[in-house]
């Protein structure tokens, strides 16, 4: 761990102690590279005493950025789960009031979060009444599914590749890593009562803010998106559902993309459906008995009929 | 997305006798036939390795470390290890993948309910309506016990209890 601590941080320093040096340079030109060294690393350590200087800020954010990737612990995560999903109901609406609806959901979700890459911790699933197309995960296992995407699913198939999906931005923390530069991690690697208060817990509420900003319009790096797709093909797989649900829904999305509300849905947060379906499909091969795995398209209607329209 | 390739494409190869494979999945259970109704030796914890002799259908016949051998369904097993176990991350990112919490933080955190005391002062600070409070303690009050989700699964007939 501190060797790769001490790598990180020097490459960094390299970059600045080199500045417009390239490593390669360093090989081919060593006497030449190293009749600069002392100059340029007077000159370095006078500008990162200056705080206002680019470089010293930059040395800062490495350090802090080291403290945020690797102290998070998972009750700080569950935290900013927990904050985000109070602004979800604010954005998406509230629970479906229907106890058997909301405990099948949990039942699929928890069947696939068991066979996933993360399957150690709690997972909670949630269908909120909301007319979009939408599903989206809080770090540490809260999962939001929208009224109107349990209307476009047609089987158990198709709900576990969506909730197996968001499972996959859960386990490979994804949101996590959309805030990892946020100045409230600055210093800070565990979320505490004290952290919560003054100026950081102003922080705190401005990264939540982001992160709102990333999960409900603009959406994650689309090859986070990529990665979830397939991991959730291969859970879905291991869980025993074929892993043609997820395409199946995306398919069907595509379908109705054209008259749905683009604004905080899957169609604004997602890559285009075209590109995710050919990905997919790709992937599909290396799954050869998929289509004799579980659809179960009875059992997801009998629970699809309580959803309000 | 190579890497997860290759990971995908070696995950349902179906694995020689003698090769060795690890256990990926929550509760996984060595039978004493390829079939899940038959009787359980052991529950096997994520990330053991194990010895696959020989294969049928969608089971394995596998050794374990205490030298016991049983039938385990193939969704259970991958032939690379979880990513938790080996994890030695070469970029600043990759640190966060591994899972930063132990075995028994795991179950205390598989026990988690009701909002966290700092969701309490996010949701004072922010003004968050009772409303919103209320619908969350909702949703993690609901509980999904082990044995509930194999109900579910042997009910649908999906995975080791399909037919």
């Amino acid at each position: 761990m501190h060797k790769k601590i001490a790598l990180i941080l020097f490459i960094p320093l390299a970059y600045l102690i080199l500045p417009g040096t390239a490593f390669a340079d360093v090989d081919h030109q060593t006497s030449k590279a190293n009749d600069k060294v002392p100059v340029q690393l007077a000159g370095l350590l006078d500008k990162l005493l200056d705080p206002e200087s680019k470089e010293s800020k930059m040395l800062s954010g490495a350090v802090s950025l080291l403290g945020s990737a690797s102290e998070i612990d998972y009750k700080s995560e569950r935290t900013i789960g927990e904050s985000l999903a109070l602004e979800g109901f604010r954005r998406y609406g509230l629970p479906v009031k229907d106890k058997s609806l909301q405990n099948y959901v949990n039942l699929v979700g928890n069947a696939v979060a068991r066979n996933s890459d993360r399957p150690n911790i709690p997972y909670n699933f949630v269908v909120v009444e909301s007319p979009l197309q939408n599903a989206f995960s809080c770090p540490g296992g809260i999962i939001f599914i929208s009224s109107g995407l349990m209307k476009t699913i047609q089987s158990e198939d198709q709900l576990a590749g969506i909730l197996a999906h968001e499972v996959a931005h859960v386990g490979h923390k994804h949101a996590l890593k959309s805030i990892q530069r946020a100045q409230f991690f600055n210093g800070v690697g565990k979320i505490t009562s004290a952290t919560m208060e003054g100026k950081k817990g102003e922080e705190f509420e401005n990264m939540i803010g982001g992160l709102q900003d990333t999960l409900f319009d603009k959406g994650l790096d689309q090859n986070m998106e990529f990665e979830a797709d397939t991991t959730a093909m291969d859970t879905a797989y291991r869980t025993g559902y074929d892993p043609n649900g997820l395409v199946q829904v995306l398919k069907e999305l595509k379908r109705i993309q054209s008259k749905s509300t683009r604004k905080g849905s899957w169609f604004s947060t997602h890559p285009p459906l075209g590109q995710r379906i050919r990905n997919c499909q790709d992937q599909l091969g290396h799954y050869p008995d998929g289509k004799t795995l579980a659809h179960l398209p009875d059992r997801f209607h009998q629970y699809q009929k309580r959803v309000p329209n | 997305m190579t890497a997860m390739t290759a990971v995908l494409i070696f995950c349902v190869i179906p694995v020689f006798a003698g090769g060795a494979m690890w256990v990926t999945s929550d509760k996984a259970r060595l039978k004493s036939k390829p079939k899940a109704s038959s009787m359980t030796l052991s529950t096997v914890p994520v990330g053991s390795k194990v010895s696959v002799l020989q294969s049928e259908k969608r089971w394995y016949r596998v050794r374990i470390s205490s030298g016991e051998k049983g039938w385990m369904y193939r969704g259970k097993l991958s032939d690379t290890p979880p990513a938790k176990e080996t994890e030695e991350s070469d970029t600043l990112f990759s640190s966060m993948q591994s899972s930063s919490i132990s075995a028994d933080e795991a179950q205390t955190s598989r026990s988690i309910r009701g909002l966290s005391k700092e969701t309490e002062q996010y949701a004072q600070q922010r003004g968050t309506p009772e409303v919103y409070k209320k619908a969350l303690d909702q949703v993690l009050a609901i509980r999904i016990t082990d044995k509930e989700v194999d109900v579910f699964l042997k009910e649908g007939k999906i995975g080791e209890y399909a037919p």
